[in-house]
C-alpha cells in the first residue's frame, strides 16, 4: 500500500516549524512552534502539557503494524478481516471519533455504507447541550469575542482550566483587548449554580423573592456593572447539569431583553464538536444517529453507544481514535480499531487493529475549535509510514460486497 | 467522447437562441462545434420536442456554513427522514444534508449554486460542506462590513486603496467569489446593545455610518475589478416601511454596480390600517430606472421554513415571531447571525402580502437580466419549492387561484391582481441561466455556445410548469449524464469558484500585526490554502 500523507518537508531542515495547529484540546491553538534539531522536532519547550504530551507521543510513533487478534499482520489481510466483519455486522457501532474532521467524515461514510450508529466518546456534554438547544435555542458567543469583548466571565460549574491549559493565558488574560484596557472580571458561582441562577432570574424580573441568596444579589450587581457578561459553562456534574444549562440560557435571554449577555458552552472532548457538526451536514442531525435503515434516525437516548454495547444491540464496535492512545472500551463485541499508533490495547486485543496517522502530526487535517466556530487547519509535520483513516475507509467501502437495498 | 443531443428546442439567450430546433454537440466536458460528419458522434441522444437549456444557476441560496448547520441541529423535527431516496448514493435519505442539497438541485436541472454568506472565520467549514455537496458547482460570498479591521480602517480615514487591499486579501483568505455586505455595521452595533440600525446610523466606538461602510466596500469591489458587484443585504430587513431603506440604498449606489439581495423582504410600505402595505411598485420603478442595480427576489412561499441570516440584529429582533418557539442568536469574531424558524401562512395578512410583493417585484421589473430567481433559501421558502415559483411566474391563472385563497384583505390591495405578465421560457432561461452567469463572472456557463461547460438541462415541456421544472428529463454535468427523468443516476464531484484579485503585500504585515494583537487565529492559518483544501476535503478550487 502506498502511503503519502503530504507531510511538511520543513521538518527535514534545522529550523523550526511555526504557527502549527494543535489538536490535543478543545481550544485548538494554532500558534505552536516546534524547533527542529538534527531533523528532529523538539517538544520539550512547549508550555502546554497537553500539546507537549500529544505531539511527543505522536512524533515518537511514526510506524505501525496492523494486528489481527493481537498478532502482527499485513495491511491487506487486516483490511480483509475488517471488511469481513463489517460486511457481516447487523448493527455496527462507529464510536470514539476522537479525531479530526477527516476521521469523522470517514466514520459517517462507513455508517452510510455499512449501516450503523455513530456516537462520540465524549458525547454526554454535547448531547446535554443539544437537548437544551433543540428545545429552545440560545444566545451564544465565541472564544474570540470573550477574549476581546467580555468584561465579566461567570463560571457556571467548575472552571475547566484543567481541560484547556492555555485558556487563562490566551482568553482571560490577553495583553491587549478591543475597545477596552480593563481585564476580564471573573466570577465563580460555586457548588449550587442552579439556585443562584434561578434567584437571579427572579431578581432580574423584579418579582418577589423571600430570601434571595447573597450570591444572587452579588451576581445581580456584577451583571449591572457589566456591558458584556458571558456565562461560561464549566464542569457540570450530577443529574441537574441539564437544568443548570437551561436556567443559565434562560437568564441570558432575559438579560438580553434590555442589555447584552451571552452563553459560552464549551466542548472539552477531543473532536466532539466536529463529530456533531460534521454529522449535521452529513445526515442532518449529528451524533447518536443511526443509518441502519438507509436513512438517518437520531435518538439521543436510544443511540447511546455504550448502551448499545452493553445491551448487545450493536454487534460490532468500530473504534476511531487518532488523537488519543487510550484503549477502546472493553466489550463482548468484536472490535475494529482505527487507532493512534501508540495505542494501548490492553489484555483483550481487538479483532483488527489498524494504526493510522495522527492529524496535525502525521498528516494534514482540520479540527473544530471548542466553540464550533472555526475549523483550524492542521499540518503534517513528519514523514511516516502510517495510512490515514480516510484512505483505509475508502478501500473498505470500495471493496464491500454488502448489498445496498433500494427502498 | 463526442455526444450529440439531437432535435431539441434550444433556449440560449446568450447566443440569441429562443426555441431554436438544432442539434447540440459536446465532447467530454465541453460544448463543441458540430463535426463535419455527424456520424462521428460516439453517442446520439434523441431529445426531439424537448426544451434544452444550460444548467441553471442559483445566485443566492444558503447551502453551507455554520449558520445553516446550526439550523439543521435546531430543527430535527422538520426534516425527519422516512426513506432512502437513492440506495446507491450516500446520505440520500438525509433530507437536509449537504449531500441531498446536491441531489435535489440536480433533479431540477441546477448545476451551480452560490452560498451568499460566508463569515470569514467560518470559511473553512463552508468549504468543508461545499466538498460534501455533490454534483453542483459552488461558490461563496465573503461577509464584510462588521469586521473590526475594516471598521478601524474607516475610522482612521485610510485611503480607498488600503480598503481595496484588505478586501482583496480577505477574498484570498476565504477563497470566495465575491463580497457580501449584511446590514453593514448592524451586527457590530448590536454587540454594543444597539437594537435598530439604519443607513445613516453610526456604529458605536467607530463613528462610521452604515452608508459609509457600504459605499466604501462597493467602491473596492469596483476598483478591484470583481465581476460580481457588491452583494447587499440592506438595513431594516422585514420592517414595515423599509422600502424607503431600499430606495435610499439604490440611491447610495450612486450609479455604480450593486446587487440587492432578497428585495421582497424590503418591498414593504407602512400604509393602511394595519401599517403594512406593498412597496413593490416604487422599488421596481427604482430598479427599472437604475441599470446599475440588479436584484434577486427572495420569494416567500407558504409553509414551514426557517430563517437563517448573518443579520444578527434583525434576527434577534425577530425572536418573537419564531414558530416553533425557539431561536438562536450567535456572536462571533467580525459578525454573527441568527436562526429563527417561521411558518408563512396564506391566511395571515402580512404573510400573504409578502407572497404577493415578491411576485409583484418579479413581474414589475422589466428586464429579466437584472432580476434573479431566488427564495433566499430557506428564508422565503426552501429551494425545493422552486417548481411552484416557476409556475407562479409562468401561469397567471395559477396566481389568480392563489389570490382567491389567501388572506382576503391582502389579496384585495395586492397589485398582483392587476398584473397579467407571464414569464416565457426565454425569460426563464435569461433569469436562471444567462444572467446569473454574467452577474457572477462565470463565462463558461449559463449558455450553450461552443466552449461552454457541458452543463445541460433537458425538460419535457408541460402545461404544468411546476411539474416541468421539478424533474429534469436529463441533466448533464460536465458532459456526464447525472439525472434522468428527475432521478439522480450517479454522483459527481463539483468545483468551487473563487477570485484572487492582487493586493499590496504591505497589507499582510498590517493584518498580521492586528491578528497577533487581537485574534486567537494566526493569519497564516486564517488564509485557506487551496492545496490543503484539495488534500483534505478533495476540493477542486477554480480561480476565475
Amino acid at each position: 500500500m502506498t502511503i503519502d500523507n503530504n507531510t511538511d518537508k520543513h521538518a527535514q531542515q534545522d529550523t523550526a516549524l511555526h504557527d502549527l495547529g494543535c489538536p490535543f484540546c478543545a481550544l485548538v491553538c494554532d500558534d505552536v512552534s516546534l524547533p527542529v534539531r538534527n531533523g528532529t522536532l523538539l517538544t520539550d519547550k512547549l508550555d502546554c502539557p497537553k500539546a507537549q504530551a500529544g505531539f511527543q507521543l505522536a512524533l515518537s510513533h511514526i510506524n505501525g503494524t496492523p494486528l489481527i487478534n493481537g498478532e502482527a499482520s499485513d495491511w491487506d489481510s487486516a483490511l480483509n478481516q475488517a471488511l469481513h466483519l463489517l460486511d457481516g455486522a447487523r448493527l455496527p457501532l462507529f464510536h470514539g471519533l476522537i479525531g479530526d474532521l477527516l476521521d469523522c467524515r470517514a466514520a459517517w461514510s462507513m455508517a452510510a455504507r455499512f449501516g450503523g450508529v455513530v456516537d462520540h466518546q465524549e458525547v454526554n456534554t454535547i448531547a446535554r447541550n443539544l437537548a437544551v438547544y433543540q428545545d429552545s435555542g440560545w444566545i451564544v458567543t465565541s472564544l474570540g469575542e470573550v477574549r476581546n469583548r467580555a468584561d465579566l466571565l461567570i463560571w457556571v460549574g467548575e472552571p475547566i482550566d484543567d481541560e484547556l491549559p492555555r485558556l487563562r493565558s490566551k482568553l482571560l488574560e490577553p495583553a491587549e483587548r478591543l475597545h477596552t484596557d480593563k481585564p476580564i472580571d471573573i466570577l465563580e458561582l460555586g457548588p449550587d449554580p442552579l439556585t443562584v441562577i434561578d434567584h437571579t432570574r427572579v431578581l432580574l424580573g423584579q418579582r418577589p423573592l423571600t430570601e434571595p441568596t447573597s450570591a444572587a444579589s452579588m451576581l445581580m450587581q456584577r451583571l449591572g456593572d457589566a456591558d458584556y457578561p458571558v456565562f461560561a459553562i464549566g464542569h457540570l456534574r450530577g443529574p441537574k447539569a441539564e437544568l443548570v444549562l437551561r436556567a443559565t440560557s434562560d437568564l441570558v435571554r432575559d438579560i438580553n431583553e434590555q442589555r447584552r449577555a451571552a452563553l459560552l458552552p464549551l466542548s472539552t472532548g477531543l473532536g466532539d464538536i466536529g463529530a456533531q457538526l460534521s454529522g449535521a451536514w452529513h445526515n442532518g442531525f449529528g451524533i447518536r444517529t443511526s443509518l441502519a435503515r438507509g436513512y438517518p434516525i437520531q435518538d439521543l437516548q436510544h443511540f447511546n453507544g455504550q448502551s448499545l454495547l452493553d445491551d448487545g444491540q450493536a454487534d460490532l464496535l468500530v473504534w476511531i481514535s487518532t488523537l488519543s492512545a487510550a484503549a477502546p472500551p472493553t466489550c463482548e463485541q468484536p472490535q475494529i480499531v482505527f487507532g493512534h499508533p501508540a495505542m494501548h490495547l490492553g489484555d483483550r486485543p481487538p479483532a483488527v487493529f489498524l494504526p493510522v496517522a495522527v492529524p496535525g502530526v502525521h498528516r494534514p487535517g482540520f479540527i473544530h475549535r471548542g466553540d464550533g466556530l472555526r475549523l483550524v487547519p492542521l499540518r503534517g509535520l513528519q514523514s511516516n509510514a502510517l495510512p490515514n483513516t480516510t484512505q483505509l475507509v475508502e478501500r473498505l467501502i470500495t471493496q464491500s460486497s454488502k448489498s445496498v437495498e433500494a427502498c | 467522447m463526442l455526444t450529440r443531443l439531437t432535435g431539441g428546442r434550444l433556449y440560449d439567450p446568450t447566443n440569441d437562441l429562443a426555441d431554436e430546433v438544432r442539434d447540440l454537440w459536446f465532447r467530454d466536458g465541453h460544448i463543441c462545434p458540430a463535426p463535419s460528419n455527424p456520424a462521428d458522434a460516439d453517442k446520439t441522444i434523441d431529445v426531439r420536442g424537448k426544451i434544452v437549456m444550460a444548467g441553471a444557476i442559483d445566485i443566492h441560496s444558503h447551502i453551507a456554513g455554520g449558520n445553516v448547520n446550526n439550523a439543521r441541529l435546531l430543527l430535527p423535527e422538520q426534516h425527519l427522514a422516512e426513506r432512502a431516496r437513492y440506495a446507491q448514493l450516500p446520505f440520500a435519505g438525509a433530507k437536509w444534508s449537504a449531500f441531498d442539497t446536491g441531489y435535489r438541485y440536480a433533479e431540477m436541472g441546477f448545476t451551480t449554486v452560490v452560498e451568499p454568506a460566508v463569515l470569514p472565520i467560518n470559511a473553512a467549514q463552508a468549504h468543508a460542506e461545499f466538498a460534501d455537496i455533490p454534483i453542483i458547482d459552488k461558490a461563496g460570498l465573503a461577509i464584510v462590513g462588521n469586521d473590526d479591521f475594516l471598521l478601524r480602517l474607516l475610522r482612521n480615514g485610510v485611503e480607498q486603496q488600503r480598503i481595496n487591499d484588505y478586501i482583496a486579501w480577505l477574498l484570498h483568505a476565504t477563497r470566495c467569489l465575491g463580497v457580501k455586505v449584511i446590514n453593514a455595521g448592524g451586527a457590530a452595533a448590536f454587540k454594543f446593545n444597539q437594537r435598530q440600525f439604519d443607513l445613516d446610523d453610526e456604529v458605536p466606538m467607530y463613528g462610521v455610518s452604515s452608508r459609509k461602510i457600504l459605499q466604501t466596500v462597493q467602491r473596492a469591489v469596483v476598483q478591484l475589478g470583481l465581476k460580481h458587484p457588491v452583494h447587499v443585504h440592506c438595513n431594516n430587513l422585514g420592517v414595515a416601511g423599509n422600502v424607503r431603506t431600499a430606495l435610499a440604498t439604490v440611491e447610495a449606489a450612486d450609479g455604480l454596480p450593486m446587487h440587492l439581495a432578497h428585495v421582497q423582504f424590503y418591498g414593504y410600505g407602512d400604509e393602511g390600517e394595519r401599517g403594512f402595505s406593498s412597496g413593490a411598485r416604487a422599488l421596481a420603478d427604482a430598479v427599472n430606472a437604475n441599470p446599475n442595480i440588479t436584484v434577486d427576489i427572495g420569494q416567500v412561499l407558504f409553509g414551514q421554513t426557517v430563517t437563517i441570516s448573518g443579520d444578527l440584529l434583525r434576527q434577534f429582533d425577530a425572536r418573537g415571531i419564531a414558530n416553533p418557539k425557539k431561536w438562536v442568536a450567535w456572536e462571533a469574531e467580525d459578525g454573527g447571525g441568527g436562526v429563527v424558524p417561521f411558518r408563512y401562512r396564506p391566511g395571515n395578512y402580512v404573510n400573504a402580502l409578502q407572497w404577493a410583493i415578491g411576485l409583484e417585484l418579479f413581474l414589475l421589473v422589466d428586464d429579466p437580466w437584472r432580476v434573479f430567481f431566488t427564495t433566499d433559501h430557506p428564508n422565503g421558502a426552501p429551494f425545493t419549492a422552486y417548481p411552484e415559483l416557476f409556475r407562479l411566474l409562468m401561469d397567471r391563472d395559477h396566481r389568480n387561484r392563489w389570490l382567491s385563497q389567501i388572506n382576503a384583505d391582502a389579496a384585495e390591495i395586492a397589485l398582483l391582481r392587476h398584473l397579467d405578465r407571464e414569464y416565457d421560457l426565454h425569460e426563464i432561461a435569461v433569469m436562471t441561466r444567462a444572467a446569473p452567469a454574467k452577474l457572477l463572472g462565470l463565462p463558461d456557463r449559463g449558455h450553450l455556445g461552443v466552449g461552454a461547460v457541458a452543463d445541460i438541462a433537458v425538460y419535457d415541456e408541460q402545461h404544468d410548469k411546476a411539474a416541468m421544472f421539478a424533474r429534469a428529463k436529463l441533466l448533464f454535468k460536465d458532459g456526464r449524464k447525472v439525472v434522468e427523468n428527475g432521478r439522480v443516476l450517479q454522483s459527481a464531484h463539483g468545483r468551487v469558484f473563487a477570485v484572487a484579485p492582487p493586493f499590496e503585500p504591505d497589507i499582510e504585515r498590517a493584518i498580521g500585526d492586528y491578528f497577533d494583537r487581537y485574534h486567537l487565529v494566526k493569519p497564516t492559518n486564517f488564509c485557506l490554502s487551496a492545496d490543503q483544501l484539495a488534500q483534505t476535503f478533495g476540493s477542486e478550487l477554480v480561480v476565475q
